[in-house]
């Protein structure tokens, strides 16, 4: 697309062309999702068409000292009216000098290195529609300033925007575990609901460096969590709702964090580990509602594992990847995420083929209490813009007293994609 | 008298049955192959002293033995690294297929330590730091593997001279060279080197087995800085699939100020 960018920069704008440079890119995607089990109660579908699209557009100063990047996504969901939505990915200015960087508007961090969890990753939120598996982040808003030298990499972001965790339609929507979340009555510390009520004064600090071996990074994190504690509201069967399901209010409380993760790369051998330290007030109890006692509680978290790579296997010319990892919450079965104390083991294949084919399997067994997932990735080019792209999700085995293992069991499904880049 | 010398010296310049001739001076003679091989590395590597950075842009047009066709495009950054006990420094920008376009590999290459690689995944926006255990595996689909794009640092093989030989309208020195790093897929390589500009003109790759892999040709070799060549067009068969790579080179830049700071994972992110 670089050329035909540049020949639009000299047709439409002559003046500027000479001194920036214009790239568009992006992709568009129809996507079908299907879910086997048939849900108890009449709204809920089975099968979901949808339409996705992605444009990347960008303005570089030819020196790439200057940038505005503009990317916009917008999905359309056949029946999950809350899954059709839109959000800009990225919409910044970033200014370069020689190690300075300073990045103004909405973007993107990643931060960690495990595969099955990313515990310190904390920056955006999480795109909750999207997809299952926690991948896809909404855009936040950030000023931040990095500094890199010999010595690391050291980054402050200011955060001025909290993003809401957006919910399936409560109707028709899938997965759908039990439960509706209404974000049009989301709750903040401050005890208010509503936009307003956002704190303004978000703020992280991260610290990356790389020595031989090893690549570590430490992080701190001050704001509103990015993960609700989803509180009963409405119990099941008044909510005046056709599914009777219970209705949870969303409360985002105030979190202060800190991570740390190391990779060390030891020939073919990754070893990851992932730790994280908060402090938050949480409602007490199994199921709490706003009337619960509120008290500050800390949270410990780990994970970590290894990861290792057969590479041209045979001299096939594929590669083999093993990824082993643990994750480990001080709470267990009472934390309030799946990730307890889980084993999780992938496998993943690389051709190394020109369509550059890949599979993916992997599951997450509960060693609490028996619970398995099991899902499949596979992708392929076909032909030079094409891709498909097929997921698989299935809850194995429902251990016993393991709500989340519970709530998930109907839930099964396949997602298909076929996704044209330009 | 004097005339039916001249032709004569024009003769054997033409069979090249005088190829000692040719040769760069101070070279190990033919009874010691082993300083003699590797002095013809040193000195080819010699040629490249010195070129600062390079930014480059890359095509790869991949056959299989039915003749379809898959194309690749890609960018290239290189830093010189000045200490001569460690290897360069270098930046690949992946543009096409459009899937993979973002996707960005950074590599500090070592001698024999193995070298340091991070990968940056646009989708994700995750920087990723990889094993460079990977040499042997296909590049991008392509019958070049990893091995055949890290930096050819002279202390990664032993070499052994073989013979000069004439190669096209040149002489070659031959030099048969094993690598010294680890997880490498060849027992051995041959390398014709030519013997006025001291540039790699053919190489023969031998696989673990000591079988013929594959053979790449190096041509269209341009002069920039009135100093470095650079060729434009490698062509790598391999003989055992009968898939074929082509490699195309352009817009070669040298010197275009790049710098340590433009080699970092920060940068890595803002590759595009």
């Amino acid at each position: 697309m670089r050329l035909l960018a540049a020949l639009l920069a000299l047709a439409v704008v002559p003046l500027p062309a000479a001194a920036i440079d214009i790239e568009v890119d992006g992709n568009v995607e129809l996507e079908m999702r299907h879910f086997p089990t048939a849900a108890p109660d009449a709204d809920r579908e089975q099968d979901f068409g949808s339409l996705a699209g992605e444009l990347e557009l960008g303005l570089y100063s030819r020196d790439n000292n200057h940038a505005i990047i503009l990317k916009p996504f917008l999905r359309y969901d056949q029946h999950d009216h809350e899954r059709s939505h839109a959000d800009l990915r990225e919409a910044k200015y970033r200014y370069v000098n020689g190690a300075f960087e300073l990045t103004l508007g909405v973007d993107k961090e990643f931060w960690g290195v495990t595969e099955f969890l990313h515990l310190v990753d904390i920056i955006n939120q999480t795109d909750n529609v999207e997809g299952a598996d926690g991948e896809a982040k909404l855009g936040q808003a950030m000023v931040k300033l990095s500094y890199a030298s010999r010595f690391g990499t050291l980054s402050y972001y200011q955060l001025p925007h909290f993003r809401l965790r957006q919910y399936n339609d409560p109707l028709t929507g899938r997965p759908n575990f039990g439960f509706i979340v209404n974000d049009g009555q989301a709750v903040f510390e401050s005890g208010e609901t509503g936009g307003a009520a956002r704190r303004v004064d978000d703020f992280a600090l991260r610290y990356k460096h790389s020595i031989g071996a090893f690549d570590i990074g430490l992080s701190y994190f001050d704001g509103t969590a990015r993960e609700p504690q989803l509180l009963l509201a409405v119990p099941p069967g008044q909510s005046g709702l056709a599914n009777n399901l219970p209705v949870m209010q969303a409360y985002y409380a105030d979190r202060r964090q800190t991570g740390l993760d190391i990779q060390a790369t030891l020939g073919p051998w990754l070893l990851k580990l992932e730790v994280l330290s908060g402090t938050q007030n949480r409602f007490q109890g199994a199921l709490p509602t706003a009337q619960s006692a509120f008290v500050e509680t800390d949270d410990n978290r780990a994970t970590g594992g290894i990861e290792y790579s057969f590479y041209n296997v045979f001299d096939s010319g594929t590669d083999i990847g093993l990824v082993m990892e643990y994750m480990w919450d001080e709470r267990e079965l009472a934390a309030p995420h799946p990730f307890g104390n889980d084993f999780g083991i992938g496998l993943r294949w690389t051709a190394n083929d020109v369509q550059s084919t890949a599979v993916l399997v992997g599951t997450i067994i509960d060693l609490d209490s028996d619970s398995s997932l099991i899902s499949l990735e596979a992708e392929r080019r076909m032909g030079r813009n094409f891709k498909a792209i097929l997921e698989a999700r299935f809850q194995d085995r429902v251990g016993e007293d393991d709500g989340f293992a519970l709530s998930n069991r109907d839930e099964d499904h396949v997602r298909l994609r076929l996704a044209y880049y330009f | 008298m004097k005339q039916k010398i001249l032709t004569l010296i024009a003769l054997f310049s033409l069979t090249g049955a005088t190829p000692a001739m040719a040769e760069k001076a101070g070279l190990p003679g033919t009874d010691d192959p082993v300083a003699r091989g590797l002095a013809i590395s040193q000195a080819s590597d010699a040629t490249n002293l010195g070129f600062g950075d390079t930014a480059a842009e890359m095509e790869m047009i991949l056959t299989n033995a039915n003749g379809d066709v898959s194309e690749r495009r890609l960018r290239f950054n290189t830093l010189e690294n000045k200490d001569p006990n460690d290897g360069d420094w270098s930046m690949m920008i992946f543009d096409e297929p459009a899937d993979v376009a973002g996707t960005a590999m950074l590599t500090y290459a070592h001698i024999l330590d193995p070298d340091e690689q991070w990968m940056y995944l646009p989708a994700l926006k995750r920087v990723k730091r990889i094993s460079s255990v990977n040499k042997s595996g296909p590049f991008m689909g392509s019958e070049f593997a990893f091995e055949d794009f890290s930096a050819q640092e002279v202390g990664k093989y032993s070499y052994q001279w073989l013979r000069d030989e004439p190669c096209g309208e040149r002489i070659c020195h031959v030099v048969e060279r094993r690598p010294l790093y680890k997880h490498s897929g060849y027992t051995r390589m041959v390398s014709w080197t030519d013997t006025t500009d001291y540039q790699a003109r053919k190489l023969v790759y031998y696989d673990r087995k000591n079988a013929l892999l594959k053979t790449l040709t190096f041509g269209d070799y341009q002069l920039y800085l009135d100093k470095y060549w650079r060729a434009h067009e490698l062509f790598m068969e391999n003989h055992v699939t009968r898939k074929t790579t082509l490699l195309r080179w352009d817009n070669y830049d040298f010197q275009t100020g790049l710098g340590k700071e433009d080699f970092t994972q920060n940068s890595l992110k803002r590759a595009r």
